[in-house]
């Protein structure tokens, strides 16, 4: 037990020291394959489950699909008519981001999610990819259905990736529509709110989809958040919130994608301009 | 403290990585059980000082590693629960079913207490949101309920491996 509480307190220090990061690697390469082994186990009984489930609402969504498609060919054609007119405006700007799948191509890397967060009152997952395949703290990751949060710690062959569900997560955004700026905040039991939104009839609306704006440096341009399913508005607050359902459905994350080629802005180290300093 | 319970190590290695494996397939309402800390408050009621402390430093040495929140802090929560649980312990000849379940559900509320400040004191993490109302008192009860499950081969357990100490 003496043991024990002295593995404690070295962790802690080293931890706080940066040194317990070869360790922890260390002990991680002889979990991974257990926890990979249960992670399958868990998903084979939980696809399972879900199978049932989904039949009994297969015919409900068969239908909404239909009209889904229905309404996708109409706008299909008019995105095409959009796309047209936007790639002569992007060359006429000299427009240097293109699309965000045009841009992280070359620069992604795929992986496993092999682990979550063992309480509830935070979110995090373990990623079978780290220090090895190039991954660094702060990098954007993503699945192809949007944002799933940033990599917090790096280890040579794991890494930890906080959601943007949990509840220290702060996301700059923008509503697609209106271009109103805010910042995503997760909420406890795994809620999305887009907050700090412009008082106003039109700044957002149900339905509208959420973007991250790229401001802030964290998080590039672009990228998909969610769809705005309720509007918290009070006339006497300064603010209005929108509540939002995240694309990602992070209770099935299986494989993500790690955007490696975006470098996170840091504020560390910066000064005041001169005579711009406090008192 | 017999020999058969250091071959329970690995067994708690694998319980540690199971939190966070294959415990979080078992949500409910966006919540999943804390197996480890009910296994630790449950273990600690039957056997006292020094097994509870060691259930809570393995696992919590192991959920650590797995957490994405500073090193430690599962570590100090469960501990701080096993803690409580002897405290009770010492306090009571005799327990009951329900009282065991109302404990759990307590040590709930301590282990969650006790993880955010130990992560807010180990590196400044903070929490935002009515972290009470939508997760720790369902949590509690989501933790009660899995208790009334899991307490029964534990008791079977405790009473093959070890000498019975206490009422029930």
């Amino acid at each position: 037990m003496v043991v024990l509480g002295a593995l404690l307190i070295l962790g802690i220090v080293l931890d706080r020291i940066g040194l317990l990061n070869p360790a922890e690697g260390g002990v991680f390469r002889v979990f991974e394959p257990v926890q990979s082994a249960f992670v399958g186990i868990g998903q084979g009984v939980s696809d399972l489950v879900q199978t049932a489930r989904d039949l009994r609402d297969l015919r409900q969504r068969n239908q909404q699909l239909v009209e889904l498609v229905n309404q996708l060919a109409v706008e299909n054609v008019r995105l095409k008519e959009v796309e047209a007119e936007n790639e002569i405006l992007r060359r006429l700007l000299d427009f240097a981001q293109s699309s965000p799948g045009h841009t992280f191509k070359a620069a992604e890397v795929r992986t496993r999610v092999i682990g979550r967060q063992p309480d509830n009152i935070s979110q995090f997952i373990l990623i079978a990819a780290g220090s090895n395949d190039g991954i660094q703290a702060g990098m954007p990751v993503v699945t192809e259905r949007g944002l799933v949060g940033r990599v917090e710690t790096v280890y040579p062959t794991l890494s930890k990736v906080r959601l943007i569900i949990d509840t220290s997560s702060a996301v700059s955004a923008l509503v697609q529509r209106t271009r109103a700026t805010g910042v995503v905040k997760g909420q406890p039991g795994g809620e999305l709110v887009l907050d700090y939104l412009p008082q106003g009839q039109d700044v957002v609306a149900v339905g509208d989809v959420v973007l991250t704006s790229g401001a802030g440096g964290g998080f590039p341009r672009q990228l998909v958040i969610g769809q705005v399913i309720e509007i918290r508005q009070k006339d006497y607050e300064m603010f209005q919130q929108a509540v939002l359902r995240p694309t990602v459905d992070f209770d099935r994350l299986e494989v993500v994608l790690i955007i490696t080629n975006f470098v996170p802005l840091s504020l560390e180290g910066l000064e005041p301009a001169p005579g711009t300093a406090g008192p | 403290m017999s020999p058969w319970y250091y071959l329970l190590v690995p067994a708690l290695i694998l319980l540690g990585i199971a939190q966070s494996t294959l415990v979080p397939f078992l949500r409910i309402a966006g919540l999943y059980p804390d197996l480890i800390l009910i296994l630790v408050a449950i273990w600690s009621l039957l056997r006292g000082y020094r097994e509870g402390t060691i259930w809570a430093l393995v696992c919590g040495l192991v959920m650590d590693m797995l957490s994405g929140l500073p090193f430690g802090a599962h570590t100090l929560a469960l501990l701080a629960v096993s803690l409580l649980m002897q405290a009770v312990r010492r306090q009571v000849y005799r327990l009951t079913f329900g009282a065991v379940l109302l404990l759990v559900a307590l040590a709930t509320l301590v282990y969650y207490g006790a993880v955010m400040f130990a992560a807010w004191a180990i590196a400044g993490e903070s929490f935002a949101g009515d972290l009470l109302g939508r997760v720790i008192l369902p949590a509690a009860l989501l933790n009660a309920a899995v208790a009334a499950v899991v307490f029964w081969p534990l008791r079977w357990f405790h009473q093959m491996t070890g000498e019975q100490e206490m009422g029930w």
